[in-house]
């Protein structure tokens, strides 16, 4: 029985083997993080340890998130009544991007003139026929596998995404093609200018569009009788039918609704970036789906929080650790928030079925 | 359903016997005057053939072992001593006669052949892997690509602090270390729904992705290249190839093997029972967060033994191993093949894997059109429609999904 | 009676098989040649110009009587610009008997497939990856027919700290081995002359919004932008940059030099500068090939020149080597040197060429023309 062993003297206890001690001298080690700012002396430079983003990150964050939930409100509101991911959603987004700007050239060869009423009449053009491919999608793909395994809308739908990018690939165009700049270039005049920041109206512009266009659908939900059938639908498909709400029709009426959304979001976003592209859709459509579902999918608040929040967080990464972490971030904030709580931010309580 | 199926058999066979004739004759597109003429080319059209018949050979061998469902009569006290053999012999009579064609397949198969041969084993090999979590068990995963790049880099990363590391060496390792992120991932993910954890499963895989994407230790974007002679032993006589395809093929037979064991097992019963009504499961006395854990972890682990494969074969993996498209078509695979039927997904991976290959390589197609195979990626989103309408259950779908209780709508 | 229907329906099957494996092997008097690119994917259109522009050369080549008394066949195979495809794209190549491969396009493809043709002992040459990684593996039969991306690197860091006298500049590129090689060859240049570096950052392919990046440029204080990518993202950087009020001079490399470029832009572009081989289009000797190349698929893509000119330098080097032997060709590329339509080339022991060609240009009037 011997005495367990001491240290050889009572003060350098600190070089005994400590697992916390070592962490802390791995993970904390003032020295180490010196060392490694001297090797990067200009890090420094760009990002100050604690300032605040700058406004036009800010305003920048925002817009994505409000693009992010406008697209999203069409991915949330099908999963509410169908329960089921409608992954060629953003698919539909890029044919309202490319239908716009056909509808562009068309309008300005027609007309003659090249004023923002143009830009309207396009973006009407536009939902139309993102709502009628939505339709389609719908009628095609999805109607007769209603009943089915619930994996089984969702491969026709990963097909029919795969179907549609390749179609505007083969057929439009395998570049990006530019949205006409006499009509971006009216809303891409500066607005004010603060503190050496640039603001364009455009930013403003699709804040605002998207915030008027969520509000409405929220009124239309809540407020309309389609509205009332579509919630009624949402709840149970039986009880709606038998109390004389056509489900078909309301079901047919959602993808309608969530496709000309998506088509105002994509005249934005190619108004936006200037230009649009055939696989455009899957990029936007990924983060659109991950805020309805960071919100709480089915929820329509849910949706436009969960953007904003992705949209933001983006940025504000981008501005911190560089664009490279920015996609990691996002989908971390999900996994945490989703197993936090795993019916999203506003997501209302689903009894698990029996 | 069975004569229906074969039906669209026959009939498919009837349509290529029809058009036949037709193939040797091919037209030659002349590039600089934009000229088309018709030519005789035996050469294309005994090739185009010869590549239908595999995929109709490969298509009627899963179907052949999905519907022989062969069970013996051990009732008799001699052979009762002998039951602990069932699993061995309680297979079709040509089992062993096609286990021999397919491995020797490896000495006259050409290059392109064993190529295509190592990708589709790796492909099945992912297909039985996630169809443990969404067919039996009824977990939705949807970012299984994540578990394949995570074996790919960790034998990739281990090649280059090690090298000269042997596959048989590593393969335990990968095993553990894949099942272990597949129970670490798996613990909070039990408390989601369904679609929920499809969610999570998603935003992981894209974390990783980006993860391995930025970090220097992985090779960033780029990727890492090692070299396929130090990782594998050539057999003597045997190109690196025909080796790579012979591992390949002795891992898709040893886990297909452990996989029908373990789903004909107590455990096998217990996914499915969770699968149709976890709460019933639970009364009935079964542990569902532990089975929940086992299938996932044992479905990442051989997700990982695939990405260990994978660099055998290409010695090269960069991030877009982990991406959501590769997830799609793990999971188109599974669901197109039948969820839950174990020669289902091994078929959905051959059609799925070799219809956009088979609509690259013909020659005879480019023949017809220099430009044709630029359409292939819409053809296989078409097909992928048209299936799934025509048999949302999957081509082959398993047994004991039929007395699934529908989705109530 | 099912059962027995499927076991017969195996048995025809496997034997109709093993017969046709058997006698699908052709040999016919054409030699074989692969053209390994893209064609669909993000680089769809530049990739599919560098194809049409080898497939104009080999019909040239055919139409005087092809290579060694032998017709030229092609052999073309998309990579879609993914690595895994570009292996399984290239042991479809080495089976299907090719005697040399003009490509990948992309960087990240040429890298894992070059060694599966190295073992092959099948000699490969690329019109369009620059990243140095590509020849720094040390393969005997590989070699490129395009400038280096240090060698691009250092022109474009020397312009900007010599001729611009700049400091301070922000690095962005896309992640890919081209992108990320430049961007990084860039920095170690620009370094080493004693300027500053204070961005550098990654962007994914699909991005297309940089409003968060330009942000942290404007903030950083830099004084040009150096953006290592293709064409698809230059367009909207170049813009957005501008409606941001920034007006630094936007420095790219090869990946830019395309005409949906200079559509993305617009008339009023000014402060670009782009490193890229010489102006092939007032080159009397490229006139035939433009000539040829717009009567049959229109205007040609940057890159359409160099597949014209690796096709031609291949062939070439295959008629003088007197057989299609790896070696023998590798050889003759050694020590020849080459007329092609960029001017004479030749190429050292790596396989590189001797000297680049580059020069910076720049965008005037929805042109690409030389900087002054």
């Amino acid at each position: 029985m011997s005495p367990p062993p001491k240290a050889k003297d009572g003060g350098t206890e600190r070089n005994e083997w400590n697992p916390w001690r070592n962490l802390k001298h791995i993970f904390f080690n003032p020295k180490k993080k010196l060392r490694s700012f001297r090797n990067q002396p200009l890090e420094k430079d760009i990002k100050p340890t604690v300032s605040l983003p700058p406004p036009d990150i800010i305003l920048g964050g925002l817009v994505r998130g409000s693009i992010y939930g406008l697209v999203a409100l069409g991915y949330t509101m099908v999963y509410g009544i169908l329960g089921m991911i409608n992954f060629a959603h953003g698919e539909i987004f890029m044919i309202g991007m490319f239908t716009c700007v056909f509808a562009l050239g068309l309008l300005s060869t027609l007309l003659s003139t090249t004023t923002l009423v143009n830009l309207l009449l396009a973006t009407l053009v536009a939902m139309i026929f993102s709502a009628a491919f939505g339709y389609a999608n719908e009628r095609i793909a999805y109607r007769r596998l209603r009943k089915a395994h619930i994996l089984a809308p969702l491969t026709s739908a990963i097909g029919l995404s795969i179907i549609l990018q390749n179609f505007v690939f083969l057929t439009v165009s395998k570049d990006n093609i530019s949205f006409p700049r006499v009509y971006s270039d009216q809303l891409n005049k500066v607005a004010f200018t603060l503190g050496g920041v640039h603001f364009n109206y455009l930013q403003f512009t699709i804040l605002g569009t998207s915030l008027v266009l969520m509000a409405a659908l929220f009124f239309f939900i809540h407020r309309t009788r389609l509205g009332i059938a579509m919630r009624g639908t949402a709840q149970d498909q039986l009880m709606a039918s038998l109390v004389g709400i056509p489900v078909n029709k309301i079901i047919a009426l959602t993808f309608v609704l969530g496709s000309s959304l998506a088509a105002v979001a994509g005249v934005m976003v190619s108004m936006y970036q200037s230009v649009a592209g055939w696989n455009s859709g899957y990029i936007w459509g990924l983060k659109a789906f991950t805020a309805a579902v960071l919100g709480g999918i089915g929820n329509i608040p849910g949706a436009v929080l969960g953007g904003l929040i992705i949209g933001l967080t983006e940025d504000i990464t981008c501005y911190y650790f560089g664009s490279n972490w920015r996609n990691s971030v996002v989908f971390l904030i999900l996994m945490i928030v989703l197993i936090i709580r795993p019916r999203g931010l506003l997501g209302e309580r689903v009894a698990d079925k029996v | 359903m069975f004569t229906r199926l074969r039906n669209y058999i026959l009939g498919f066979l009837g349509l290529a016997f029809i058009t036949f004739p037709f193939l040797w004759l091919s037209l030659k597109y002349n590039y600089a005057t934009g000229n088309v003429a018709t030519v005789l080319n035996w050469a294309h059209g005994v090739k185009f053939f010869s590549n239908l018949t595999v995929a109709f050979a490969i298509v009627a061998i899963l179907m052949a072992l999905h519907y022989s469902n062969k069970k013996w009569n051990w009732s008799h006290p001699i052979l009762l001593t002998l039951r602990p053999l069932a699993p061995l012999v309680e297979q079709p009579w040509w089992t062993p006669f096609l286990m021999v064609v397919v491995l020797s397949a490896a000495f006259y198969l050409d290059h392109k052949s064993l190529g295509l041969g190592c990708m589709l084993g790796i492909y099945m090999i992912l297909a039985l892997g996630l169809n443990i979590t969404i067919g039996f068990t009824g977990l939705l995963v949807l970012g299984y690509a994540a578990f394949y790049a995570f074996g790919a880099y960790l034998f990739a990363l281990a090649q280059q602090y090690i090298p000269g590391l042997q596959w048989w060496v590593a393969f335990p390792f990968i095993f553990v270390l894949g099942s272990a992120l597949g129970w670490v991932i798996g613990l909070p993910c039990l408390r989601l729904r369904g679609d929920y954890l499809a969610i999570v499963t998603l935003g992981f895989a894209e974390s990783f992705k980006e993860l391995i994407g930025n970090l220097n230790l992985t090779g960033s974007d780029i990727g890492l290249s090692l070299s396929a002679r130090s990782m594998v032993k050539a057999i003597p006589g045997l190109t690196v190839l025909q080796t790579t395809y012979i591992i390949v093929t002795v891992f898709l037979f040893v886990i297909l093997f452990a996989i029908r064991r373990l789903y004909l097992s107590p455990i096998g019963r217990a996914w499915v029972a969770i699968r149709e009504d976890e709460v019933a499961a639970n009364s009935m006395g079964i542990d569902v967060v532990r089975m929940k854990l086992l299938a996932f972890a044992i479905s990442a682990g051989i997700g990982a033994v695939a990405g260990m494969l994978f660099i055998l074969y290409s010695s090269y993996i960069n991030p877009a191993t982990a991406a959501f498209e590769q997830s799609v078509i793990i999971l188109a695979m599974v669901v197109l093949g039948g969820l839950g039927s174990i020669y289902g997904v091994m078929l959905g991976a051959a059609l799925l894997y070799l219809i956009p290959e088979f609509l690259r390589d013909s020659q005879l197609i480019q023949d017809f059109s220099p430009n044709f195979s630029d359409y292939r990626l819409l053809i296989f989103g078409a097909i992928m429609v048209a299936m799934m309408l025509l048999r949302p259950q999957g081509l082959l779908g398993s047994h004991r999904h039929k007395h699934e209780i529908k989705r109530d709508t | 009676m099912q059962r027995h229907i499927i076991h017969t329906l195996l048995v025809v099957f496997i034997a109709v098989a093993a017969g046709l494996t058997g006698c699908s092997k052709s040999s016919d008097d054409h030699l074989k040649i692969g053209i390994a690119g893209v064609r669909t994917g993000t680089d769809g259109s530049i990739g599919g110009a560098m194809i049409n522009g080898s497939i104009i050369a080999v019909d040239e080549w055919n139409a005087k009587g092809g290579v060694l008394g032998k017709k030229v066949e092609l052999v073309i195979r998309d990579d879609e610009g993914k690595p895994d495809k570009a292996v399984s794209v290239a042991r479809e190549l080495v089976s299907n008997g090719v005697a040399a491969v003009i490509g990948h396009f992309n960087s990240g493809c040429t890298i894992p497939s070059s060694p599966i043709y190295n073992e092959a002992k099948i000699l490969q040459i690329t019109p369009g990856s620059t990243n140095p990684k590509v020849t720094e593996q040390g393969f005997p039969a590989l070699f490129r027919i395009i400038g280096r991306d240090d060698q691009q690197g250092t022109i474009a860091a020397k312009f900007m700290r010599e001729k611009l006298g700049l400091t301070k500049i922000a690095v962005l590129h896309d992640k890919t081995a081209y992108g990320e090689g430049f961007a990084n060859e860039v920095k170690k240049t620009f370094l080493a002359n004693g300027g500053q570096v204070v961005v550098f950052d990654g962007i994914p392919r699909t991005e297309l919004d940089f409003r968060a990046n330009i942000a942290v440029i404007k903030s950083s204080g830099a004084q040009a932008l150096l953006w290592g990518g293709m064409y698809s993202q230059s367009g909207p950087l170049y813009l957005q940059l501008r409606q941001a009020g920034l007006d630094i001079p936007f420095v790219s490399g090869n990946g830019t030099i395309d005409p949906n470029f200079l559509d993305a832009v617009g008339a009023s572009a000014s402060n670009i500068y782009i490193t890229f081989g010489p102006d092939y289009e007032n080159l009397p000797a490229a006139q035939p090939f433009i000539k040829k190349y717009r009567s049959l698929y229109g205007k040609e893509g940057a890159y359409s020149v160099y597949g014209y000119d690796a096709a031609n330098v291949l062939l070439e080097a295959i008629q003088a080597a007197g057989s299609a032997d790896a070696a023998k060709v590798a050889a003759v590329l050694r020590e020849k040197t080459f007329n092609t339509v960029l001017g004479p080339v030749g190429f050292d022991a790596k396989g590189d060429l001797k000297q680049s060609n580059d020069i910076l240009w720049t965008v005037k009037d929805s042109k690409f023309v030389p900087a002054p």
